[in-house]
């Protein structure tokens, strides 16, 4: 029986967030008073894992972890510049602009006060550390889920992954799942559907019926359309969703893990339920 | 296939002065497993490991057994700028973490420090010193992913896979999930190595290391015993006189 729930995350997971309807987090706290977040946004699982390991030789049966991996890029720099209070979101400026693709600070970062004096002091130390450190980064995420996994065999606590990207592609940057959905059972459950995939599936297809009209012919070019005015809607959005997600799907969120504990059917993200807000002035196609 | 992953307890090329060492009359254990793949690497740790792991690990199938020695979990493979890469005498994980003084040493050794490891030292600690207290929480508990690491391995990949560690005190899993796949013996390969000697606790540490891979021909034998068996078998112990291996030093020197 579960009695205790301590969730780890970025932005799906941000407890912060303007509370203007029921979240999946928040629904949790209601059946198991006893929850704690840790979710910040723009954390990656470096920061989660900090306090993770603090939790992991306490972990029990009544215990159960809401996990969401995210891109294992987001190192958790030392800083020691920063005030206490601000050094997670100061860590993750510094993480999305020095960090580019091959894991190694860039050169052209935008300056700011705050982490030009950073900068000015760390950066060859940062980019050293990044190279020292660059295959623990890149295959990161694979080590965190296999602790994940021998935690859930060890300590006998179910532990529930979301992934921000289940499958390596280009834009996967580290945050792909080596599991997938390969080893779940009673314990261990990897959601089927990625945390990105499902945030950029909740905007409608308005243009749906104008694009079946321009490529009703070429199955390939309607996707391909169809996904280039997705990633325009998202672009432009000004992006009210609390931790990217619309309310109904903060329901789904709150099924699955609930799902998974109960041993019931575990339900899909719902699709194609937001429109976006947007300045009248920058954007709109349907 | 076989491959092989560790430290000087696997190095196949383990040296005292350009001569093999303790290869004398006995093949050690890492040679009497058929055809292998060795990857093994005096003074590295896991982070060196994991590196070469990382190249591989999604080719194994069934057919394949890998036997990884997790040894010290802060022996950490550091960055090699490109100004020093043509210079052999620089072993990264000889610049360590010290957790007494709270900052980077470089490796005490009984020859002369090359000048080129204290030039590549003396211009890098505190960028390896930065690099230890950001990655700090990862380098503590290496030995943890690393043994989940491999044990996810056996069971996507249906490889067997076998794991020793120079200390068991780090180790999450010990031997509580050893199956057909996986099994991880639960014994430090450092204290075999060490029990070896004759009343070790009294003598403590001898200067010169004299045997082939840290062990005697008996304990090469029990080695390939559980390797191929898989199954829990003691090392041998007190038995090792150690007159031979100078009794000065405080420290038994783990290359």
């Amino acid at each position: 029986m579960i009695k205790r729930v301590t969730i780890y995350g970025d932005s799906f997971a941000e407890p912060q967030w303007a509370n203007s309807h029921p979240t999946w987090y928040g629904r949790l706290r209601d059946r198991w008073p006893d929850t704690v977040n840790y979710g910040k946004s723009g954390a990656g699982p470096m920061y989660s894992f900090k306090q993770f390991y603090q939790d992991l030789p306490k972990l029990n049966y009544e215990d159960l972890i809401v996990f969401v991996m995210s891109g294992a890029p987001r190192i958790y720099f030392n800083i020691k510049e920063a005030p206490s209070d601000d050094i997670h979101q100061w860590n993750n400026n510094i993480c999305r602009k020095i960090v580019d693709k091959t894991h190694r600070p860039s050169d052209h970062f935008q300056s700011e006060s705050e982490f030009d004096k950073w900068a000015s002091l760390n950066i060859d130390k940062a980019r050293f550390a990044l190279d020292t450190f660059r295959d623990e980064t890149i295959y990161g995420n694979w080590k965190y889920e296999s602790l994940l996994y021998t935690a859930s065999r060890i300590q006998k606590c179910k532990i529930f992954i979301w992934c921000l990207s289940l499958n390596q592609n280009e834009m996967s940057n580290g945050k792909e799942s080596y599991i997938k959905t390969s080893l779940n059972d009673d314990y261990f459950y990897v959601h089927d559907e990625s945390l990105e995939e499902a945030c950029s599936n909740e905007y409608v297809e308005a243009a749906q019926e104008k694009v079946d009209n321009e490529t009703a012919k070429d199955k390939d070019g309607r996707k391909r359309k169809i996904e280039e005015l997705r990633a325009e809607r998202e672009r432009y959005d000004l992006n009210y969703r609390i931790n990217h997600f619309t309310e109904m799907n903060h329901e789904v969120m709150y099924k699955q893990v609930t799902g998974f504990v109960d041993g019931r059917e575990i339900p899909k993200f719902l699709k194609n339920v937001y429109k976006g807000t947007y300045n009248k002035d920058e954007f709109i196609y349907d | 296939m076989i491959d092989i992953y560790g430290d000087s307890f696997a190095d196949p090329a383990v040296t005292i002065a350009g001569k093999p060492i303790g290869y004398g009359g006995f093949r050690p254990w890492h040679e009497r497993l058929g055809k292998v793949r060795n990857f093994a690497k005096s003074s590295t740790g896991p982070h060196y490991s994991l590196r070469e792991l990382y190249k591989c690990y999604k080719k194994y199938t069934k057919d394949d057994h890998i036997i990884f020695i997790i040894s010290g979990h802060n022996r950490i493979h550091f960055h090699v700028p490109e100004e020093f890469k043509q210079k052999d005498s620089i072993c990264p994980e000889d610049a360590m973490w010290d957790p007494v003084i709270q900052r980077i040493t470089l490796y005490k050794e009984h020859r002369k420090k090359p000048q080129e490891k204290q030039k590549w030292y003396d211009k890098h600690n505190q960028h390896m010193d930065y690099a230890c207290r950001t990655f700090q929480e990862e380098i503590d508990t290496l030995t943890e992913k690393c043994e989940s690491f491999l044990y996810m391995i056996s069971r996507l990949q249906q490889c067997k896979v076998t794991v020793f560690l120079l200390s068991t005190a780090r180790s999450y899993m010990k031997d509580r999930l050893n199956d057909d796949l996986f099994y991880l013996h639960n014994y430090g390969l450092m204290t075999a190595s060490n029990e070896e000697f004759i009343n070790f606790k009294q003598n403590r540490y001898p200067k010169w290391e004299l045997r082939a891979n840290h062990l005697s021909k008996e304990n090469h034998d029990i080695m390939t015993d559980i390797i191929q068996t898989r199954t829990f078998k003691p090392f041998k112990k007190n038995f090792v006189d150690s007159t031979p291996f100078e009794q000065v030093e405080e420290r038994f020197i783990y290359d």
